[in-house]
């Protein structure tokens, strides 16, 4: 039994573990946040965030970081505004927003592979251009978006379920599988882990890297479809620090930010976490001004049960 | 005198614990790890103006010993004595204090500070402020360097010096503090032949100045040259002391062995088949010129030479490591009598060809991933299909593997850094053998694994060519190399010094060739 615990404890669902612990204390001490109402809006503002962090966790994986990813939410909401605006149909903009999704990943991986820039000046160059340009479509304005059938992504539900949780979901799951079942995974895992030893194995490293980029890319633009849905309009300051909150949620999960590992369901229990976090504070009426702050504590204090857990801080690092 | 002083000024009793003066020696020193004895009664003593060479192999008791002496461990039982004095030494603060300085490998320098700031790294500043006297610390660092007959300038970037040149500064950084017994480890284990005489004449500068040297070193031909007396270690006991003069290679090596050397290489030979790999005129810029050589079915192919001599650059051309980009390898290589090109490693595992590289841990191992997927890395076609990993083939993969190279570990869920090395370099052969491999190509097979650990890839070695895989060895162990292959092939500076089949020559006229 101690054995199986133990287990348990280094396994990826320890951090389920914490998001239970924290939900049940929430839920005491705000008996509010136990409604299933609640609970649904905490899963569904999830979402966007949560999306992003899967993509984000492949990056991470290969020992690189996405600082774009906001901006690229960001871009995409405002393009695709300005495209509905000008009557094209719905088919058509979702699948240019996938595009553009996975061409600043591409940009972003091939900026780090062939030309050998660091990945968190590659991501943050890219994350100016994208909020850059976005302020000068924009010049502050918001953009509405009046086509009704575009409301489905972020408002709609089917069985009862918002849409933007199915897609969470899905996402989830097939973000999992590949990184579990799917030769991909483990290439990636191994490029974070080694790139060296990867490429002395056969795997083509840059090619992989770029891949988990555009994967990035993909999530940026899956959220970016759900935000802009939900608010039925775009604005320069939509993506703004989700980036911060997605390497957060990646970080809480379990993934190392120097690559080698990545977690899904450590990632979608450390978005989870962030957002309950969030609204528990919200429904105990905490100083707005304050939030920010318990929220930087509680990361430290869940990477601070992470690295007790693991036995990370009675190692000696120098050591080895 | 710097920080070496003001442990004197701490001593309430100066002359207390006194520096060497003259002799070091040990007396009856035990030394157990959880039970098991890694020392059993050593004794030994060290004189000043002598070099010492501590020669074992991996296990055998020298690098314990040296770490009683530089304080990082206690003995057991036993007694260290300074000129007849026994002394307590319990931390590495004790041995410095009297006078055991430590000679780390260029690994533990800074390559961005210059020479005189690595020479004087844990002593910059004689203040209790930690104010530094610049001007000071280049003077002290220039006359270090000139005592050692050493011609650097002490503001060059250490990283721009040459290897074996830090290697120097690593000496030199360990004589800034007053010391009388010096310790190099495997010195010029990552030197060319060459570059090693400095570090060799470096040695013989100090026993010229008095100091009491110990020399570590696999290099047996280094070690006879430069010691004047061998202390030999076998499984933690000390066998003797034996005179350098007196001895020679072979005697050493039997020595440390504890038998007859022949027994170590169980090499199975067969019937010569046609042929498998042929390469033509393989160079690579400043690295390898012109090397041809001829693969067949059932013999194994061994490349000799010394470090720096261009081994690795045919393992690495052969993968196709110098596929593109710079440096760039140019030639031929035919397999079954086809030419091909490898332009990166995918390329040469996709024909077949697989490297157990000589750094094990950085090019043949994800040390910090699985073992099961370091099995699967170089065969994910095999065992996937569109990219879906089939667990069930997965298993019965490693099952064979764990089978037929006898890999001894529990879950192939753990990383492969909680394996032995010997294990660790078997799962390196799996990946290869899951791709289904051909050619494979050992770049040091052998090294940091244990005896034991040896002959079982030496076996494997033997099964592969049974199977008809090609192999080719790589090493500069010279007797591993002449005991487990057919054909020979001698690299020096780059170039093929000779060609022979290994029955013809003996391993003392090879070596002359190195």
């Amino acid at each position: 039994m101690k054995e199986k615990f133990k287990k348990l404890m280094s396994s990826e669902l320890a951090i389920l573990m914490i998001l239970i612990i924290l939900c049940i204390l929430a839920a005491i001490s705000t008996p509010v946040f136990a409604t299933s109402r609640n609970i649904m809006s905490v899963l569904q503002r999830t979402a966007t965030t949560g999306i992003v962090a899967i993509g984000m966790t492949f990056v991470i994986g290969t020992g690189g970081i996405d600082l774009s990813v906001g901006g690229q939410v960001t871009i995409i909401g405002i393009v695709s505004a300005m495209l509905f605006t000008n009557g094209v149909s719905m088919g058509v903009i979702l699948l240019i927003m996938l595009i553009m999704g996975i061409a600043m990943g591409l940009l972003n991986g091939v900026l780090v592979t062939y030309l050998k820039i660091v990945p968190i000046m590659v991501t943050l160059a890219v994350q100016l251009i994208t909020f850059g340009i976005s302020l000068y479509i924009t010049e502050g304005r918001q953009f509405l978006i009046k086509e009704d059938a575009f409301r489905f992504f972020g408002l709609g539900n089917i069985l009862g379920i918002s849409t933007p949780i199915w897609i969470f979901a899905i996402v989830a799951v097939i973000g999992w599988l590949l990184i579990k079942r799917f030769t991909l995974g483990r290439k990636i895992l191994a490029v974070g882990s080694n790139a060296k030893g990867a490429w002395y194995a056969g795997v083509s490293v840059t090619k992989i890297t770029i891949v988990a980029y555009v994967i990035s890319g993909i999530c940026a633009a899956i959220s970016s479809v759900i935000m802009t849905s939900k608010l039925m309009s775009a604005s320069a300051s939509v993506g703004e620090g989700m980036e911060m909150d997605a390497i957060a949620a990646v970080v809480i999960g379990g993934t190392s930010m120097a690559g080698g590992n990545g977690y899904i369901v450590g990632t979608v229990a450390g978005a989870l976490i962030i957002t309950v976090i969030t609204n528990w504070m919200t429904l105990a009426d905490v100083n707005p001004y304050l939030r920010d702050v318990v929220k930087g504590l509680i990361i430290i204090v869940a990477l601070l049960i992470d690295n007790i857990r693991r036995g990370k801080l009675r190692k000696n690092d120098m050591a080895g | 005198m710097g920080v070496f002083s003001e442990v004197i000024l701490r001593q309430p009793h100066e002359g207390e614990i006194n520096m060497i003066q003259d002799k070091l020696e040990l007396r009856g020193i035990c030394k157990s790890f959880g039970g098991i004895k890694a020392l059993e009664d050593i004794s030994f003593e060290l004189h000043s103006g002598m070099v010492y060479g501590l020669a074992g192999e991996n296990g055998a008791g020298k690098s314990t010993t040296m770490k009683i002496i530089n304080g990082a461990y206690v003995a057991d039982a036993g007694e260290i004595l300074v000129d007849g004095v026994p002394v307590k030494v319990t931390s590495p603060q004790d041995a410095q204090r009297i006078g055991v300085g430590m000679v780390y490998q260029e690994l533990s320098l800074l390559p961005d500070l210059n020479v005189a700031e690595n020479i004087f790294i844990s002593h910059l500043s004689q203040r209790k402020s930690g104010y530094i006297n610049w001007k000071n610390i280049h003077e002290k660092a220039r006359e270090l360097l000139h005592m050692m007959e050493i011609d650097i300038d002490t503001h060059i970037r250490l990283g721009d010096l040459k290897v074996a040149q830090q290697q120097l500064i690593a000496i030199v950084r360990a004589l800034s503090r007053e010391c009388k017994v010096i310790i190099l480890d495997e010195p010029t284990s990552s030197l060319t032949d060459k570059d090693s005489t400095l570090v060799l004449n470096a040695v013989r500068r100090l026993k010229a100045l008095g100091y009491i040297v110990i020399y570590i070193s696999h290099k047996l031909r280094e070690v006879l040259e430069i010691t004047d007396e061998v202390i030999v270690f076998r499984n933690g006991h000390k066998i003797g002391n034996y005179q350098s003069s007196q001895l020679n290679e072979e005697s050493l090596a039997e020595l440390i062995a504890g038998r007859k050397l022949e027994s170590k290489y169980p090499k199975v030979r067969f019937e010569k088949g046609e042929e498998l790999l042929r390469a033509e005129h393989l160079s690579v810029p400043g690295m390898l010129e012109d090397v041809s050589f001829v693969l067949h079915k059932g013999e194994v192919l061994g490349i000799a030479g010394l470090m720096g001599a261009g081994k690795t650059e045919v393992a690495k051309t052969l993968f196709g490591v110098f596929g593109s980009g710079n440096p760039r390898a140019t030639g031929e290589i035919y397999l079954n009598g086809k030419r091909i090109t490898a332009r990166i490693p995918k390329d040469a595992i996709g024909k077949k060809i697989g490297l157990v590289p000589e750094n094990r841990a950085v090019e043949g191992l994800l040390t910090e991933m699985s073992i099961s997927d370091n099995v699967i890395l170089a065969s994910m076609d095999k065992i996937s299909k569109f990219g879906w990993m089939n667990q069930k083939k997965i298993e019965s993969l490693l099952d064979s593997m764990k089978k037929s190279l006898q890999i001894k570990c529990g879950d192939v869920n753990n990383p492969v850094s909680s394996l032995s090395g010997g294990n660790q370099q078997k799962i390196v052969l799996a990946k290869w053998l899951a791709a289904e491999s051909e050619i494979i190509i050992f770049d040091e097979p052998t090294r940091g694994i244990d005896v034991g650990a040896k002959v079982a890839v030496y076996e494997l070695m033997n099964e592969l060519v049974r199977q008809g895989v090609g192999v080719i060895i790589m090493s500069s162990e010279a007797d591993e190399v002449f005991h487990m292959s057919d054909t020979m092939l001698l690299l020096k500076n780059g170039r093929t010094a000779m060609t022979c089949s290994t029955s013809e020559f003996d391993v003392e006229e090879m070596q002359l060739y190195m």
